[in-house]
């Protein structure tokens, strides 16, 4: 009987969850000389020949708003990873199709890594974890680079680290006027020359660096016009 | 209508919640603080006990199938290590350190002698993965686990899921863990007004509220706050603890302050098992303290300690042991197979 009465309830749930949800599409797209970033391509600039491998980061905590209205998604954290090209599109479940501002984490925010083991995209194989210290790896950035002086030329950023002074998480507001489908790109190109590889091949804890990197990352995401 | 399903579900969820509850609670020994620990995200179960002591005293858990938790923390040991030795299936990040003991998790905010790990259930990928190459390891360890033929139905029966994934794996781990629980020591019985302290103990206990209640405090023996005791720098080591996770310069030769429970057992002592005795540790403590900007205030003028005074202090320190935790059959080697 309870049963019953248990899926009646949540049958009641959704079919109102339905009658009122629109979908969203906002859609990541890398960029690299601006054209969309190939994976495990050489792109060949007049000083270096730069490959990337994986290109991997978490965005959380989804806010849209319009003059009247305020949506947050629930349960709002996404691994996007270009290895899995499906991640890059998110489809937000919404009460609205159209917004002015969309609001965005990038990384992961500190309550988030303080609460323990999660599953989903959350989960510790997910490669987003540091082992040796807590905390989720924000961003995640590998490939080569003729200019490093590191083995094989390859460089390794891994940015994250939630405590106060070293907190990378970036907020990122973009204004979206009313689009129906959101299209946001990285530059990954800039970032690169902004981390200067020749020099920082690698950052693979919480930081200074990592802090300064990740304002750098910010920089380079932008709305496509 | 719509509000009396929603109350009869609720009424539902309600009492077959319960029902589990009561079976495995972690109930926390009177006048004990409450436990950090939060339980409702991780809620107990006979199952999941059963899979993380399994899981625990499980070699499959290293690249190699040669290390598991307990080679390092072994229970007659008060799930310290004894041997001074930490080479065995380490890597260079936790080599340096001693072992602390596992008892009593549920009430410590951070992990480690420095603070790296910041809740219990992550602690488990410290040790699993590798510390340069650490996205890997939990990886092929769920596919190790997911391809036996005996733990899938493990942790199906404690999860409903069959899919092992590295969340189920740490807070099975977890589980375990927190239900090592260390309250039966002599000292605990005299609290529970069951026994009484000879002279001795008594002399050694008052000392004790003097000179260590600060940091080392009842009834956990510790604030497992950070501190600097005074111990010189080990320079083939040089491990600044918990300043390596701040980056702050005052933070510098501050470690964790160590519970005090089960000493007996959990030799050698400090962050480096540099200390093999009890005695030894006393003397530092009357008169090995080195002077440095970030000792701690109650170290800074030498505690007086006379001979006699540290004789009875280790007397009372040894009222500490809890012999029936170390030898609870609960806590126990569990195989697989
Ligand atoms: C090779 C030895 C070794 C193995 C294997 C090992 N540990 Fe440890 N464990 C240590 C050392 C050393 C520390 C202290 C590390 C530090 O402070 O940096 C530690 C710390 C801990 C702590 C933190 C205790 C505290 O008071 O902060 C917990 C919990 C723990 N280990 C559980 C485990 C579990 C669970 C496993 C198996 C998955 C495991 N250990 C495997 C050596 C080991
Ligand atoms: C200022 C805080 C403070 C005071 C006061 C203090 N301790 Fe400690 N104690 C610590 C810290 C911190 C450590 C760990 C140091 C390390 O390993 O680097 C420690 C470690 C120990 C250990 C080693 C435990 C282990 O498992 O390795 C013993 C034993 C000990 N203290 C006993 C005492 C006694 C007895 C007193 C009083 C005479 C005392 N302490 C006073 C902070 C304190």
């Amino acid at each position: 009987m309870i049963r019953i009465l248990y899926i009646l309830f949540i049958l009641s749930n959704s079919v109102l969850l339905f009658s009122q949800s629109k979908e969203l599409e906002i859609e990541f797209i890398p960029m690299f000389n601006g054209e969309k970033l190939k994976l495990d391509f050489d792109y060949k600039n007049a000083e270096s020949t730069v490959n990337i491998e994986t290109l991997r980061f978490y965005i959380s905590n989804i806010r849209l708003s319009s003059k009247k209205e305020k949506f947050k998604e629930n349960n709002s954290y996404h691994l996007l990873d270009l290895e899995r090209p499906e991640t890059m599109l998110l489809k937000i479940k919404t009460t609205k199709e159209k917004y002015k501002l969309l609001t965005f984490s990038l990384g992961i925010d500190s309550l988030t890594n303080v609460s323990g083991a999660m599953g989903g995209d959350l989960d510790p194989t997910k490669g987003m974890y540091w082992t040796w210290q807590s905390g989720y790896i924000n961003f995640k950035l590998e490939g080569t680079d003729s200019r490093c002086k590191s083995r094989q030329n390859r460089f390794q950023y891994h940015l994250g680290g939630y405590a106060a002074e070293f907190s990378a998480l970036q907020e990122i507001e973009l204004s979206i006027k009313d689009k129906e489908k959101i299209i946001v790109e990285i530059a990954i190109d800039k970032f690169l020359e902004a981390a200067n590889p020749e020099y920082l091949s690698e950052i693979m804890s919480p930081g200074i660096k990592a802090v300064e990197l990740s304002k750098e990352l910010k920089k380079v995401i932008t709305l496509k016009k | 209508m719509i509000r009396t399903l929603v109350i009869m579900v609720i009424l539902a969820v309600f009492i077959t919640g319960f029902d589990l509850m009561t079976a495995y609670r972690f109930d926390p020994p009177e006048g004990w603080p409450a436990p950090h620990y939060d339980f409702e995200k991780n809620p107990f179960s006979a199952a999941k006990i059963q899979l993380g002591r399994r899981l625990f005293y499980d070699p499959i858990l290293s690249r190699d199938s040669s290390t598991s938790c307990a080679s390092c923390h072994s229970p007659f040991n008060a799930f310290a290590h004894t041997d001074h030795d930490l080479s065995h299936g380490v890597e260079d990040q936790i080599g340096n350190r001693n072992a602390p003991p596992l008892f009593n998790l549920a009430w410590h905010p951070i992990f480690m002698w420095d603070g790296a790990i910041n809740h219990l259930d992550m602690q488990a990928l410290a040790p699993i993965s590798h510390p340069k190459e650490m996205d890997n390891d939990i990886v092929k360890l769920v596919k190790k686990l997911q391809s036996g033929s005996r733990y899938p139905k493990l942790f199906s029966e404690a999860f409903g899921d069959s899919t092992i994934t590295g969340e189920y794996i740490l807070l099975a781990l977890s589980q375990f863990q927190l239900t090592l629980l260390s309250n039966n020591s002599k000292y605990d019985s005299v609290m529970r007004a069951e026994s009484a302290f000879n002279d001795q103990e008594k002399r050694g206990y008052e000392l004790f509220k003097t000179n260590c209640n600060n940091c080392h405090k009842e009834p956990l023996f510790s604030t497992f706050e950070f501190a600097n005791n005074g111990l010189a720098l080990d320079t083939t080591l040089n491990d600044y603890g918990r300043m390596k996770i701040t980056q702050q310069a005052t933070d510098s030769m501050k470690f964790k302050i160590p519970s005090l429970r089960n000493l007996e057992y959990t030799y050698p002592y400090m962050h480096d098992g540099r200390f093999k005795k009890l005695s030894q540790v006393l003397n530092h403590y009357s008169k090995g303290i080195v002077q440095s900007p970030t000792l701690a205030d109650e170290l800074k003028k030498p505690l007086k300690l006379s001979a006699n005074d540290r004789v009875d202090l280790i007397a009372f320190l040894l009222t500490l042991s809890d012999r029936s935790f170390v030898f609870n059959k609960e806590f126990g080697f569990l195989t697989v197979y």
